[in-house]
């Protein structure tokens, strides 16, 4: 690609330093008109300030060495990518949390062939993994067959079915809506609940499963609920929504042989 | 025992404008250059006592970006007041203070407390202080330069959201009007925007 057909869309709230996104010109030109600089600027800059936050305790994602921007110029050029590619949710904050997992294994192959490939393999794989989940991110689908209330639904039929006396300690007695704790858990799927590591045994087995990321995703969160459900039928409104929101750290193996559990009794 | 009474607040606002920063900094005082990006809303509290009257304020923050906003009124619809937060440097954040307003006039309970900040008053302002004021004077709400990094005006705005729910409840409690400022409410509706510019588009 000639330097000439391109523009290179810098955000400006780092001051001195500039995020490159390389954009054919003439192509966006005939595409988009004259309006797409400004709104293109606008989503740079959104992902660029989320990145940065990315778990900020890891210099992997947020320390501020070459090798951590590194880092974060291939996550910010993969959500940009993705945005501009999918006009109807573009980007929506929490999906550098999705990318995260996906972007850090392939980065961290041993093998260097494949770890220089480590972007364009977490980009498929972050497509892949969206066109299961993304629905969870569009707002005009939240109500719809597929959006995430409806998904929420699910997970809360799943309780009833494997554990009715807890569904109706929190559906009923301490009015803990699903929708107050389980938002995040489904759309960010458990990436803010666990500590990295978990994170990562987490997605193997969401990641593997035949039928797809979101049947034991609805399984691995009623199993996180059954986990703690003496705490959950001992507590009233304000203590439960607080458990759920900061999950406390439990054995994911447990967690994950529960979900198991769950399955066979379906 | 003393009775405690529960206040609702709820956190409204654009995407970034710190609404997290200052419920952390009000409830744990803590702050962090790096906070994450909110996706549902948090669940906050915290107990005070006010002149004698022990309170427990129950803070919901919600998700500033815009794909998250039709998950607000479950959050909003039976809430005692509303922090509309805004971001001095950032002058569209505070137009976004305007659209919650009419929003929660539509959705809210009609006696919800309003209260505005502007946050990161520790920045230069892009926003004309006097015509934030005069807008929050305007809707009868009240108005506070905040910063939840130099830990600036949060604790007055937290006090005057109480000092107000529980005055607008003693009030009706003894079934008399909630107060003056609520009932001189002055609505000024926004003119309506200037026809658009005739050319063609698609």
């Amino acid at each position: 690609m000639g330097k000439q057909s391109c523009i290179q869309l810098g955000g400006c709230c780092q001051g001195k330093k500039f995020h490159m996104v390389t954009i054919p010109l003439a192509l966006e030109r005939r595409v988009f008109g004259i309006n797409f600089f400004r709104q293109d600027l606008e989503l740079v800059e959104q992902i660029d300030r989320d990145v940065k936050r990315t778990h900020p305790d890891m210099d992997f994602f947020s320390g501020d060495s070459d090798f951590s921007h590194e880092n974060q110029e291939a996550m910010k050029r993969a959500l940009f990518i993705f945005a501009k590619l999918n006009p109807g949710i573009k980007y929506v904050q929490g999906m550098n949390e999705v990318l995260a997992p996906l972007y850090y294994v392939f980065k961290n192959d041993p093998d260097r062939e494949n770890m220089v490939h480590a972007e364009a393999d977490a980009f498929f794989c972050f497509v892949e993994l969206l066109s299961d989940v993304r629905d969870n991110f569009c707002k005009q689908l939240d109500n719809s067959a597929v959006g995430v209330h409806f998904t929420m639904g699910q997970l809360t039929a799943l309780l009833k079915k494997h554990d009715e006396e807890l569904w109706r300690h929190l559906d009923t007695v301490s009015k803990v809506n699903a929708q107050f704790y389980a938002f995040r858990w489904i759309t960010l799927l458990l990436t803010q609940e666990f500590d990295f590591p978990d994170i990562l045994r987490l997605w193997d087995s969401l990641l593997s499963n035949p039928d797809g990321p979101l049947e034991i995703l609805l399984r691995v969160c009623c199993a996180m609920l059954i986990c703690v459900r003496s705490r959950l039928l001992a507590g009233d409104f304000t203590d439960n929504l607080k458990l759920l929101q900061h999950f406390p750290s439990v054995d994911v193996h447990h967690i994950l042989k529960v979900a198991d559990e769950v399955k066979d009794r379906a | 025992m003393m009775r405690t009474v529960p206040i609702k607040v709820v956190l409204l606002g654009d995407g970034r404008v710190g609404k997290t920063s200052l419920v952390l900094r009000y409830v744990n005082a803590t702050f962090s250059e790096q906070q994450t990006p909110t996706i549902q809303a948090s669940y906050l509290t915290k107990r005070l006592n006010f002149n004698g009257a022990m309170v427990t304020l129950a803070i919901w923050d919600t998700a500033g970006q815009e794909r998250f906003h039709a998950l607000g009124p479950i959050y909003y619809r039976d809430a005692d007041a509303a922090l509309l937060v805004y971001d001095i440097t950032d002058k569209d954040s505070f137009d976004r203070v305007k659209s919650w307003v009419k929003e929660l006039r539509k959705m809210a309970p009609k006696d919800i407390i309003l209260a505005i900040a502007g946050n990161k008053c520790d920045m230069n302002s892009q926003v004309d202080l006097k015509d934030s004021e005069r807008y929050a004077a305007s809707i009868g709400s009240s108005h506070f330069n905040t910063s939840a990094k130099s830990n600036i005006g949060i604790e007055e705005t937290f006090l005057d959201i109480a000092r107000r729910v529980l005055e607008q409840k003693k009030a009706l409690a003894e079934n008399v009007p909630a107060s003056t400022q609520r009932k001189t409410m002055v609505i000024i509706d926004e003119p309506p925007p200037p026809p658009p510019p005739s050319k063609c588009c698609s």
